[in-house]
């Protein structure tokens, strides 16, 4: 039986880090990967947050979501986005995130980037 | 009667709405996802410019920003928040 071609997802996140919804659809993305399926990551909005550097729950008895971004290369996550405005909008410096180089996308890059993938999750 | 303001939302137009409550002797205390406000254009710490603002630490390192505020902004723990709900005659939070 052929294997079938990977399907191209994209999840899109404009919730905070802290938001349980994050965690869950980051969850989802580790899944998809796994099951070698093309991933695109976009962080949208509030989302860009996810981005900040030495974020650290450990005070609060939170698990800290972000110390697992660093690790989505290794499921072969490598098409990451960011919106450019919403950077700005935060004050974050692009060449300071948790995540280097990520693909700077304005609202027409997030609509063809939408058009371009079979199959959209969103969390916000 | 002074009071201490708590937002907890990272939400522009609930510190506008909060902004217009403020009156002098009041005070401002952000938290949780509110401390995220303190990111977004540096124009809204100045909008409060005329009153104490503090910023529960907890929250800001969980979120990465504890180096990005404006020093004019207080940072406290849970016991300097515990101290502030007994310095102010009430508490609204937002």
């Amino acid at each position: 039986m052929a294997t079938p071609s990977p399907r191209r997802f994209l999840f899109l996140v404009s919730c905070s880090p802290w938001q349980p919804r994050a965690q869950a659809l980051l969850d989802l993305l580790m899944t998809t990967a796994v099951l070698d399926q093309e991933v695109h990551l976009c962080f949208w909005g509030d989302g860009v947050l996810h981005l900040l550097e030495q974020q650290d729950g450990t005070d609060l008895q939170l698990k800290t979501l972000a110390r697992q971004l660093p690790a989505l290369e290794l499921y072969g996550v490598t098409h990451v986005y960011a919106e450019r405005e919403a950077l700005h909008r935060h004050g974050l410096d692009t060449n300071a995130l948790l995540l280097p180089s990520p693909t700077l996308l304005d609202q027409a890059g997030l609509r063809q980037l939408m058009q371009q993938c079979e199959i959209v999750e969103h969390c916000g | 009667m002074n009071t201490l303001f708590v937002l907890n939302r990272h939400d522009t137009d609930t510190l506008a709405a909060c902004q217009a409550c403020l009156h002098a002797g009041d005070a401002l205390l952000l938290m949780e996802e509110a401390v995220y406000l303190l990111l977004d254009k540096r124009d809204v710490v100045q909008s409060i410019d005329n009153f104490p603002a503090f910023a529960l630490s907890g929250d800001l390192v969980a979120r990465g920003i504890s180096a990005k505020i404006p020093p004019r902004v207080e940072c406290v723990d849970y016991a300097g928040f515990v101290a502030l709900t007994l310095r102010f005659d009430r508490i609204i939070t937002w």
